[in-house]
């Protein structure tokens, strides 16, 4: 090997690694873009890592908020309007349609997690997520509906319904004055369900064939369950215990429904205060 | 061309070139260097000129005869039978002999050190043992729970609440993590299963006080109306003394929801 060919060798190493060390810092970071166009305000997010599933976050004072999975790899964020309660079109604005302003709608994206903000006008805002997402999503006033995602799901609706379709994973969901409707159409078998309402109706989906452990309860409704599940519950349980007090003996009975479907599985809460439990069988 | 020292001594030079040099191994510089040294030196010249007619000589070709007196010597060889007398066969037959004594010894030891273990242990040295693996697992048990109790996801925290409750009476540090879900935890749901895990946890034996305080000191954190009335309902259950002033501040405190004020009235007049 003769000296002009190992210095060529050593240059094209240099070359490569400078190259590459330039690179890097603009793949690590995830982009985001944010188009205007005269009638939506829209945002699309791409992942730092498109072949692993993103978490999606969205906090917000008043707004509803819909959700469809689809399949690919970006997140695109749209917001749809004012949530106002007027309607229609002031007298002296007739004829004229509304533009929508840019209400200060944005995304950070860091390591495949999405946190999403919106303006200070109350708005309602549409994503549309790949399917494998985990999305968690609060808001104070306003209905969530999700469709189509089999991630993780984290809802929380202080003033509003949530209504899920086709959904799975594992899901947690709160709304304290609003209903849950559910069409599950997958189970996780090692992260627990739970709804939770206090003024509400629970109507939940559930696959046929799941195996389930059910700890069910309504305060002051009732609790309805498909015939077509195999449910199997031991009788309600009940303990003593001595009181150390008085020595008088004190029973306690627990006011849960516990059972299981299918011999046990997959742990389901669902809980209520004021409203009806449904329990459907799906497909 | 390798790195040599290169004498400093012109002819000495020379000479050591000069190999290089009927190869046409040698740089341009130093072969105008050398061919002008020989023209110049008479003594390098010479032998330079003797080794080009030692190149120029034929080379030598093997002898026929010597091929011929080979071949005969192999087929005798050859031929003769390789029977050994049996006086030096059964030397053969002792060759393997030291590895085999190595594997019999490392048997016999593996064999020893088996038999003593045995004698080691008793019935009783097992059981301990058992016992001391059943400690380990369960710790290991409660830094799961601990450690999902701490996740980023809702849905994390309520998969260690749910796996706390397969634990067995609670270990204190679980208790902590669990009272402090019960406080602190952003998902009204989590919040709901600790309290479910803590109640069937404190029904009944050294743990009930400590967590019939911990739900006590916990009341007037919570501000979701269906945490409130489940905690009203646990406190109806375990009935503290203390809860009587606090159910009764609640039923009459506006700044809760009507919903927990109703649960709490009708706790009061049960509680007798």
């Amino acid at each position: 090997m003769g000296p002009n060919m190992k210095t060529r060798i050593i240059k094209v190493y240099w070359l490569t690694l400078m190259l590459s060390l330039a690179v890097v810092p603009v793949l690590v970071r995830g982009q985001t873009t944010s188009e205007q166009s005269a009638d939506h305000n829209r945002v699309v997010v791409r992942l730092s890592h498109p072949s692993q599933p993103a978490r999606i976050r969205l906090q917000m004072l008043v707004g509803h908020i819909r959700v469809q999975g689809y399949n690919g790899n970006e997140v695109i964020i749209e917001g749809a309007g004012k949530h106002t309660h007027a309607s229609g079109v002031p007298e002296e604005a007739r004829g004229m349609r509304r533009l929508t302003q840019p209400g200060g709608l944005g995304a950070d994206e860091d390591n495949n997690v999405v946190t999403i903000h919106t303006g200070f006008e109350p708005e309602n805002i549409d994503l549309l997520v790949p399917a494998s997402s985990a999305v968690s999503l609060k808001t104070l006033t306003g209905n969530l509906h999700v469709q189509g995602v089999l991630g993780e799901l984290d809802l929380e609706s202080t003033n509003g319904a949530i209504t899920l379709d086709q959904v799975g994973g594992s899901i947690v969901a709160h709304a304290l004055n609003g209903s849950i409707t559910a069409n599950v159409v997958r189970l996780d078998a090692d992260k627990p369900f739970s709804f939770s309402t206090l003024n509400g109706r629970i109507d939940v989906t559930l696959p046929a064939g799941m195996h389930a452990t059910l700890n069910v309860r309504s305060d002051q409704g009732d609790v309805y369950l498909d015939q077509g599940f195999d449910f199997k519950s031991p009788a309600p349980s009940s303990s003593t215990s001595k009181s150390e007090s008085n020595g008088m003996l004190k029973l306690r009975m627990d006011k849960t429904i516990r059972g299981t479907i299918n011999g046990g599985g997959v742990e389901i809460n669902i809980r209520s205060f004021n409203g009806n439990i449904l329990i459907h069988k799906g497909k | 061309m390798s790195k040599e020292v290169v004498p400093d001594n012109s002819c000495a030079r020379a000479e050591q070139w000069l190999p290089d040099y009927w190869q046409d191994e040698l740089r341009s510089g130093d072969r105008a260097w050398l061919e002008q040294h020989l023209q110049t030196c008479a003594e390098c010249a010479e032998l330079a000129a003797f080794w080009r007619e030692l190149g120029q000589l034929p080379e030598a070709e093997p002898d026929p005869r010597q091929r011929r007196r080979f071949d005969a010597m192999l087929t005798a060889y050859e031929a003769t039978p390789s029977r050994l007398a049996w006086t030096q066969a059964w030397r053969m037959w002792l060759r393997p002999l030291p590895l085999g004594l190595a594997l019999v010894l490392l048997l016999a030891g593996l064999g020893g050190g088996w038999w003593l273990h045995g004698l080691g242990h008793s019935a009783q040295g097992q059981a301990s043992e058992i016992a001391e693996l059943r400690e380990e697992v369960q710790d290991t048990r409660q830094l799961v729970v601990l450690s999902m109790l701490q996740q980023q996801s809702a849905n994390d925290r309520l998969a260690g609440v749910s796996y706390s409750n397969r634990l067995g009476p609670l270990d204190p540090q679980i208790m902590q993590a669990l009272l402090h879900s019960l406080q602190y935890d952003p998902s009204p749901d989590v919040r709901l299963a600790a309290l479910d895990a803590l109640q069937h946890a404190g029904g009944g034996g050294e743990a009930a006080p400590a967590v019939t305080r911990g739900l006590l000191e916990a009341f007037p954190y919570q501000n979701s109306p269906l945490v409130q009335v489940a905690l009203v309902d646990s406190l109806l259950e375990l009935r503290p003394p203390a809860a009587r002033a606090l159910l009764q501040k609640v039923s009459t405190d506006h700044a809760y929801s009507p919903e927990v004020r109703q649960r709490a009235e009708w706790g009061l007049t049960h509680w007798q």
